[in-house]
């Protein structure tokens, strides 16, 4: 099987340059060294790879972490996308995506299925992900142990010693307090049986979709100077119990836009009378699927506004 | 004295990200074999290196990377520290990459880092040259990052590395990994990988 990288250049973006940087921002050797860590983290999955993050013209906590994984992996043959939340339209995605075009020139897109390079923030695109993505995954604190242990150097022997106990008596004090796992993101996952990984804040109702996906994962926590990955095709086990076993989110609503069945729904309130409708949170799914045709209660009518519908919004209501 | 040193990439960002992607997709999907479309990155490359091999270098090795050379040549370090500015390590356990350039004679693996059990990514990176990695003897690979087998064919690698990689992948999460550099392209054996080899052992 070959794989080859096809060197033929797309159309550049209208976005002007920025002159005075190196390609992608980062200078060579830091590349290099995020490279290096890359590497290894997919050699050995779910471990969590320290690297010299650097200060990027970003606070913490905007994806420096992300940031720096597609500064070192991008080139001039990829197409990017960046998701917010499951959104390529709000602030987080917008300027990465901006920051990227101005360092780097590369085309850009929403739609998942153009993409080479996704970079995300707390979603994974609903349409199933392929061999020809990279998946690059913002992570606030890329530690799952460290709401239990405040100490590095003692989650380090942790994960060491796969002394993973601990874990397992916080799903448990869920089901005690709750009467079932009230975790809902940032699911912990062990990856290929062995190390624990904190997804990074997706729903749990990602989680499935990190299990043998052909694509491979990169996440990277910028503050907390960590990277690991998931390589394509790997066991991701959703931790659980026999007598309470892994189970996802689900919705009594379809999306208003589209009538998606199948998505993660946001909930968004319309008004001060306590109005709400469910929305895909991919934005770019919930477009695909408007634009083969699918409708859902509220769905604007050509050239009209959803917002004026109001008739709809008290169907979806009654 | 004056002596001469070949140049190295032509455009040393894009030569760069562009190999890396191969080394990155090869490691992901260990034995598919990965090559750009572009070999032109650099004309000639530092004897007795290919252009393969020498490219990984240009890709990977800087002055924080502690490189053990399997060959003595001069040419070759001078090139090596010209372009990367890299330090030479004849201690194999301290080494971040080694440099095995003749894939038929190796070392001994077991001497290079495998990690600590704390540290596991604190192992060296094994580059071997080898003749072939779409001709010669059959191997199948199973293991993270492949849906269910990867049959190729590798020639001029001692056959003794399939019995060391065994005991590697035995060590996991510690163990050594390794990038087969050969003119047809690049295979990665990272720890993970079990191999099954198609013909009995001799």
């Amino acid at each position: 099987m070959n794989h080859t990288i096809n060197t033929t250049q797309k159309t550049a973006n209208a976005t002007p340059l920025e002159t005075g940087y190196n390609f992608a921002f980062l200078d060579e050797q830091t590349k290099r060294m995020v490279r290096r860590a890359t590497l290894k983290a997919v050699a050995i999955p779910g471990y969590q790879v320290p690297f010299a993050s650097r200060e990027m013209p970003m606070p913490y906590g905007w994806g420096t972490g992300g940031i720096q994984l597609t500064a070192s992996i991008i080139g001039q043959q990829d197409t990017l996308k960046v998701t917010d939340q499951g959104a390529d339209d709000t602030t987080n995605a917008v300027s990465i995506r901006s920051f990227f075009q101005r360092t780097t020139g590369v085309a850009t897109t929403e739609e998942t299925n153009k993409a080479t390079l996704i970079q995300t923030r707390h979603r994974i695109p609903e349409q199933p992900l392929t061999e020809d993505h990279i998946l690059v995954y913002q992570v606030p604190i890329p530690e799952p142990l460290r709401w239990m242990e405040p100490r590095e150097t003692e989650t380090r022997k942790m994960h060491a010693h796969e002394e993973y106990g601990v874990m397992h008596v916080k799903l448990y004090e869920d089901i005690a307090h709750h009467g079932h796992i009230a975790t809902s993101f940032d699911y912990p996952v062990q990856i290929a049986g062995r190390y624990i990984m904190s997804p990074s804040p997706i729903p749990k109702f990602d989680n499935p979709k990190m299990d043998n996906c052909p694509a491979l994962q990169i996440f990277g926590a910028g503050r907390e100077q960590r990277i690991y990955a998931i390589p394509p095709y790997t066991n991701v086990h959703s931790l659980d119990f026999e007598d309470h076993p892994f189970s996802v989110q689900t919705w009594d609503e379809v999306c208003g836009l589209c009538g998606a069945e199948d998505s993660y729904l946001d909930e968004i309130i319309l008004d001060n009378e306590g109005n709400r409708m469910f929305v895909c949170s991919d934005s770019n799914y919930c477009q695909q699927r408007l634009k083969a045709g699918h409708a859902g209660a509220m769905t604007a009518p050509q050239g009209q506004p959803a917002a004026t519908r109001t008739e709809s919004n008290e169907e979806n209501n009654a | 004295m004056t002596q001469q040193i070949l140049s190295g990439f032509n455009s040393p960002v894009h030569d760069s990200q562009q190999w890396y992607r191969i080394v990155l997709d090869a490691m992901s999907r260990p034995g598919n074999v990965c090559f750009p479309i572009s070999t032109e990155a650099f004309s000639q490359a530092p004897s007795p290196c290919s252009k393969t091999a020498a490219s990984i270098a240009l890709t990977l090795f800087d002055n924080d990377t502690s490189i053990w050379l399997q060959t003595s040549d001069e040419k070759l370090t001078h090139w090596l520290q010209f372009h990367c500015g890299c330090p030479i390590t004849t201690d194999k356990n301290a080494a971040t990459f080694a440099l095995i350039t003749d894939g038929n004679s190796l070392p001994d693996l077991t001497q290079f880092s495998i990690g600590s059990s704390e540290f596991p990514d604190r192992s060296t990176t094994l580059v071997i040259q080898v003749e072939s990695v779409t001709h010669g003897e059959p191997v199948e690979f199973s293991g993270s990052g492949i849906a269910t087998t990867n049959k190729l064919n590798i020639s001029g690698l001692d056959s003794s590395f399939w019995e060391t990689q065994k005991n590697n992948r035995s060590l996991f999460p510690q163990g050594f990994d390794t990038i087969l550099a050969a003119p047809d392209g690049v295979v990665c054996i990272p720890r993970t990988t079990t191999i099954r080899r198609q013909t009995p052992c001799m």
